[in-house]
C-alpha cells in the first residue's frame, strides 16, 4: 500500500514555541499599566510581537511596528534590531517572504554595526530557516555557517546545539546524509550536559531521522528510543508526543502495527492533555492507518472520523491531506463487509474513495506538497482506470507524469546544488593549496575542475533526460494499450456471461431429456457464435454483413431456448453494400438481448424484434424495436442500463477517433415495447 | 447420390460428422467409410473411390494436404474440416476450396453438401489444389513466394517483388516493382491476411503496401505515403497509428 506510507511525514522541529493565549493576555495586561517606563514598554512590545508571530502575525506585526517607532524615538538600537527581527518574523509567518528577507537583513546589518551579537545571531538564524523553507539551501547554509561560528565564540551551548541541528537539517534536505549525521552528532555533543536537554534530544531524534532516511529503520528506532528515554515518562510534553508519533509512523512502516498503535495511543493521551489538536488529529490518523493495515477497518474508520471532526475545528491543510488520503486508501482496500459495517454503500466505494482523495489532492495543492500531489494524482488515475474510465485515467496520468517530472526536477535541482556547493568547497580548498603554487598551474586546475564538472553535469543530465523520456514514452504506450485493451474488454463484456452459462445449461437440459439432436444442434451454433466473437474481439470495425450473420446466430440460439416464441425481422436498406459497410462489432447485440429478455419474455402477445438499417447521408440509421413488455415494467435494475452504458462508452470512443463523429444513441418507448435508435457514422471506403 | 468418406484423426469428430450426414443429408449422401490417419485414409480413398472426401487438415503427424498430394489428378471432391488452423484456412480460402469449421454446424454441412450436389460436374479441383499445395509449401519452407490465380491461369510471384495491392471492390490489382500489374478475382482482405507476415500493411481500405518500398511519409490527419516510384497513397486516419507502429517495428 504505497499510499499509506507517505502520510505522516516527520517534522524537523527546531524550537517548539506555542504562543499561548495566557502569555499574550498577561503581556497585554502589563502594557496597559499606567506610568510604564519606556524600556519596559519596549520590551513588552517586542515580546508581544514575538509571541503573536506564531498565533496571529498581523497583530504581531502591529506590535513590532509600535516597538520600532518607540525604539527609533528613543535611539534604542539594540531593541530596534530585535524589533526589526520580529517584524520580519511576522512577515515570514504571513507568507510575505521577500519583505521578511528585507527586514531580517536590516536587523542583521544593525546588529552587526552595534555588535549586538545575540540579535545578529537570532536574525540570521531566522533568515536561514526562511531560506531553507524556500529551498534556497546554499544561502541558508552560508548564513548558518556564520551563526555557528558566532555561537561557538559565544559559548552558548544550547543555541549552538540548536543551530548545529538546523545545519544538519539543511543537509538532510539536500539528501547529504553523512554531513547531516555529522552535524547532528556535533549538535548532540555541543548540547549542555545538564539543565536543558531539549537540544540534545532534538539531536538524537534527528539522528534517528537520518538513519530512517538512509533506510536503516532499526538504528533509527534505537536513536528515537534513546530520545524518548531522555524525555522521561512525566508530564505532558508535546515534543515527546511528537517523537512518539514519529516512532509510531516508523513502526507502522515496518509492519509493526501493534507497536505503532500503542505509541500513537500514548502520544494521543499526551496531546489530549495538552489540548494540542493538530497532534490529536495526527495521532488519530496514524492509528487509523495502523488499524487499516491490520485490517480492522471498523476501528480505522472510527479514528478517521474522529480526526476529521477535530480538524474541522482546527484546520490544517497538511494534516487534512494526510487524513483524507489514508482514508481513501482504506476505503479502496477494505472488504465489502467491513465497508458496509462502516456505513458505506458498497457500490459507492470507488466514488467515496475518489471524493476523499480528491479532497486530499486539493489540500496537497494548498500546502504545495508536490510529492503527495503526485501520489494522489496517481491514486486517482488508478481508481478511474479500475472503473474503466480510461480517458479520465489518461488525463490524470498525464498530470501525474507532469508532477513526477516536477518532483524529479526538484531532486535534480537539489543534486545540482549539492554539486555546486561541493564545487565551491573544493574550489576554496584548491585555492588554499594553490596559494603555494604558481598562478599558471592554478588556472589550469581550476579550468580542468570546471570542465570536469561541466562534463559530469552534462552527462548526468543526459542520462536523467534519457531515462525520463524512456519512462514517459513507456507509460504513454502502456496507457494507450490500456485503452485498446479496454475496448477488447468491453467487447468481451458485451456477451452477457448469463448467456454463456444459460446456453450450457440448455445443452445439459437437452441431453437429460434425451434430445441429443437438439443438444448437438444448439452446441454447434453456440460454437460458431463463440468463434465469431473470438475473431471480432481483435477488430475495431467489422463488415456489417458479418455483424448481421453473428447476430442472427445469436437470435437463433435465443429462439431455441426461449419458451415464448418470437420473430426476428431484419430489414436492411437494399442499397447498402453490407460487405463494404463497417461498424463496431457486436454493437446491436445488447439491445437485441434486452428486447428478448426484458421485453418479449414477459409479454403475452406474439412477439417480434425488428432490426432496421438504412443509410442517410453520411450516417447509418439503425433501429431495434420490439413489441414486448416495455420499460415501465419493474425489471432487474441495472442490467438493461448496463448494456446501454457500455454502448454509450463505445460510441464515445468511436466519436473521439473519428472527426466526422455522428454516433449517437436514443432509447424510446413504443406502445407496446421499446425502441432504440442507434446512429453510427457511415464507414465505407475511407476518406 | 454422393459417396463420401471421412478422414479425421479425432474419432469423436469423425463419428459426429458421420451421424450428421446420416441425419441431415441421408437423401443425398452415403458414407463409404472413415479413416483415422493418413495411411488408412489413403487406402480408404483408393479402395472406395469416393465422390467426396471430408478431410481433416490435422492428421496426427501428417496433414490432409500431404495425403491429397498422393493424388496428382484427383477424381473426387474435397471439403476440408478443421477446428482452428488460421494459416491453412487462409490458404484454403485463397484457393477457393471448401471447408467446414469444427464443431460442424449442421446447417453449414447441409449447404456444403448441397453445393457439391448442384455442381453436376463437381468442378475439377486440380488447379485449386495445386494452388493450395504450392502456397502451403512456400509457407512451410519459409519461402517468400506466392501463387496467385489470375484470369488466365496463375502467376508465381516473389513476395518482395510486390510493390502494392489495390482494391476494386471484389477484385484486387497486384502491382509489381518492375511495373507489371495483374488483376485477381479476390478481395484485398485475403491478400492482407496472406501477406501480413511479409511487411505489408493495409494503409487504407483500398491500399495494401509493401513497407519496404516506402520512401517518405507526410504527416496529416491520416497522412500520405510516398512510394519509391513516387506514387502517393493516402493513409486512412484510423489506420495511421497501426501503420506507424508497424513501420517502427521494422527499423
Amino acid at each position: 500500500m504505497p499510499y499509506l506510507s507517505f502520510l505522516l511525514c516527520l517534522l524537523i522541529s527546531f524550537s517548539g514555541v506555542y504562543a499561548q493565549q495566557a502569555v499574550t493576555d498577561s503581556l497585554e495586561g502589563r502594557l496597559q499599566q499606567p506610568g510604564l517606563p519606556d524600556s519596559q514598554r519596549l520590551a513588552l512590545l517586542t515580546d508581544l510581537a514575538y509571541y503573536y508571530a506564531s498565533s496571529h502575525p498581523a497583530t504581531g506585526l502591529q506590535y513590532a511596528e509600535k516597538a520600532i517607532r518607540l525604539a527609533s524615538q528613543r535611539y534604542q538600537f539594540r531593541p530596534l534590531a530585535t524589533a526589526f527581527n520580529y517584524k520580519a518574523l511576522n512577515y515570514q509567518r504571513m507568507g510575505r517572504d521577500s519583505l521578511a528577507i528585507t527586514w531580517y537583513e536590516k536587523a542583521i546589518a544593525l546588529a552587526r554595526k552595534g555588535k549586538y551579537v545575540t540579535s545578529e545571531i537570532s536574525a540570521m538564524h531566522n533568515l536561514s530557516i526562511l531560506y531553507c523553507d524556500r529551498g534556497n539551501y546554499s544561502q541558508a547554509l552560508s548564513i548558518r555557517q556564520r551563526v555557528n561560528t558566532l555561537l561557538a565564540g559565544q559559548d552558548d551551548k544550547r543555541r549552538l546545539s540548536l543551530s548545529l541541528n538546523s545545519t544538519g537539517a539543511i543537509y538532510l534536505q539536500l539528501a547529504d546524509y553523512p554531513r547531516a549525521l555529522r552535524y547532528f552528532q556535533q549538535a548532540r555533543q555541543a548540547a549542555p550536559a545538564a539543565g536543558n536537554t531539549a537540544a540534545a534530544l532534538t539531536a538524537l531524534e534527528n539522528i534517528g531521522l537520518v538513519y530512517k532516511k538512509m533506510g536503516q529503520p532499526d538504528k533509527a528506532l534505537q536513536y528515537y528510543g534513546e530520545a524518548l528515554e531522555g524525555y522521561g515518562p512525566e508530564g505532558s510534553n508535546i515534543a515527546r508526543s511528537n517523537l512518539q508519533a514519529n516512532m509510531a509512523t516508523l513502526y507502522d512502516e515496518q509492519g509493526r502495527h501493534k507497536e505503532a498503535l500503542s505509541l500513537f495511543r500514548q502520544a494521543l493521551a499526551t496531546d489530549r492533555q495538552a489540548g494540542y489538536s493538530r497532534g490529536i488529529a495526527r495521532n488519530l490518523t496514524g492509528m487509523g492507518t495502523a488499524y487499516s493495515a491490520m485490517q480492522q477497518y471498523g476501528a480505522a474508520f472510527n479514528c478517521f472520523r474522529m480526526a476529521d471532526s477535530i480538524l474541522l475545528q482546527a484546520p490544517d491543510a497538511n494534516a487534512r491531506c494526510a487524513l483524507y488520503a489514508t482514508w481513501a486508501a482504506a476505503i479502496m482496500h477494505c472488504p465489502d463487509t467491513a465497508l458496509a459495517a462502516a456505513g458505506y454503500n458498497r457500490n459507492g466505494r470507488t466514488e467515496a474513495a475518489y471524493a476523499l482523495a480528491g479532497k486530499a489532492l486539493a489540500y496537497a495543492r494548498d500546502s504545495r506538497l508536490k510529492e503527495r500531489e503526485m501520489q494522489l494524482t496517481g491514486f486517482l488515475a488508478d481508481i478511474r482506470q479500475g472503473q474503466h474510465q480510461y480517458r479520465q485515467a489518461l488525463e490524470l496520468h498525464r498530470q501525474y507524469v507532469q508532477l513526477r517530472d516536477t518532483v524529479l526536477g526538484e531532486d535534480s535541482k537539489i543534486a545540482f546544488l549539492k554539486q555546486e556547493m561541493q564545487f565551491e568547497a573544493d574550489k576554496k580548498e584548491l585555492q588554499h593549496q594553490l596559494a603555494l603554487q604558481q598562478q599558471k598551474s592554478r588556472q589550469h586546475i581550476t579550468l580542468a575542475a570546471a570542465a570536469l564538472l561541466l562534463l559530469a553535469g552534462g552527462g548526468a543530465f543526459f542520462i536523467y533526460k534519457k531515462r525520463r523520456d524512456y519512462r514517459q514514452a513507456r507509460s504513454e504506450l502502456l496507457l494507450k494499450a490500456a485503452i485498446s485493451e479496454s475496448e477488447m474488454k468491453v467487447l468481451r463484456l458485451q456477451m452477457n456471461p448469463h448467456f454463456i452459462f444459460n446456453s450450457l445449461n440448455a445443452i445439459s437440459r437437452y441431453l437429460l431429456n434425451h434430445d441429443t439432436r437438439q443438444a448437438d444442434y444448439y452446441l454447434s451454433k453456440f460454437a460458431r457464435l463463440m468463434r465469431s466473437i473470438l475473431e471480432f474481439s481483435g477488430e475495431k470495425l467489422i463488415p456489417l454483413k458479418d455483424e448481421l450473420e453473428t447476430l442472427s446466430l445469436y437470435v437463433q440460439l435465443e429462439q431455441m431456448r426461449m419458451v415464448r416464441k418470437f420473430d426476428y425481422i431484419v430489414a436492411v436498406d437494399p442499397q447498402l453494400a453490407t460487405g463494404h459497410t463497417f461498424i463496431p462489432p457486436l454493437i446491436f447485440q445488447p439491445f437485441v438481448e434486452n428486447s428478448i429478455w426484458h421485453g418479449l419474455s414477459r409479454s403475452a402477445t406474439a412477439g417480434y424484434v425488428r432490426l432496421q438499417i438504412t443509410a442517410k447521408g453520411d450516417v447509418l440509421c439503425c433501429s431495434i424495436e420490439d413489441n414486448g413488455a416495455g420499460r415501465q415494467v419493474k425489471e432487474n435494475p441495472g442490467r438493461r442500463s448496463y448494456g446501454l452504458q457500455i454502448t454509450r462508452e463505445r460510441l464515445r470512443l468511436l466519436n473521439s477517433e473519428r472527426e466526422n463523429g455522428h454516433a449517437a444513441l436514443l432509447v424510446y418507448d413504443l406502445e407496446p415495447g421499446v425502441g432504440v435508435q442507434l446512429t453510427l457514422p457511415l464507414i465505407t471506403e475511407e476518406s | 447420390m454422393i459417396r463420401a468418406v471421412i478422414i479425421d484423426d479425432e474419432i469423436h469428430a469423425a463419428e459426429r460428422l458421420a451421424d450428421l450426414l446420416a441425419h441431415y443429408c441421408a437423401a443425398g449422401v452415403t458414407l463409404a467409410g472413415h479413416a483415422l490417419d493418413a495411411a488408412a485414409g489413403l487406402a480408404l480413398i483408393r479402395d472406395t473411390k469416393p465422390d467426396l472426401v471430408l478431410l481433416d487438415i490435422h492428421l496426427g503427424a501428417a496433414t490432409g494436404f500431404e495425403l491429397l498430394e498422393q493424388f496428382p489428378d484427383p477424381d473426387f471432391s474435397v471439403i476440408f474440416t478443421t477446428a482452428y488452423e488460421q494459416h491453412a484456412l487462409q490458404a484454403i480460402r485463397f484457393s477457393a476450396l471448401d471447408y467446414l469449421l469444427k464443431p460442424v454446424d449442421p446447417d453449414e454441412l447441409v449447404a456444403a453438401i448441397q453445393k457439391k450436389t448442384n455442381l453436376a460436374a463437381r468442378a475439377p479441383q486440380k488447379a485449386s489444389l495445386e494452388l493450395l499445395f504450392s502456397n502451403m509449401r512456400f509457407h512451410n519452407q519459409g519461402l517468400a513466394k506466392i501463387m496467385i490465380p489470375t484470369m488466365h491461369g496463375f502467376e508465381l510471384v516473389n513476395i518482395p517483388d510486390i510493390l502494392r495491392c489495390h482494391s476494386d471492390v471484389n477484385y484486387t490489382t497486384i502491382h509489381l516493382v518492375n511495373g507489371d500489374s495483374f488483376l485477381v478475382a479476390k478481395t484485398i482482405g485475403e491478400f492482407e491476411h496472406l501477406l501480413a507476415s511479409h511487411h505489408f500493411y493495409r494503409i487504407h481500405q483500398s491500399h495494401l503496401v509493401n513497407l519496404n518500398f516506402i520512401r517518405r511519409y507526410h504527416k496529416g490527419k491520416g497522412g500520405i505515403v510516398v512510394l519509391q516510384n513516387g506514387l502517393e497513397l493516402p493513409v486512412a486516419a484510423r489506420r495511421k497509428e497501426g501503420f506507424l507502429q508497424k513501420v517502427q517495428s521494422l527499423l
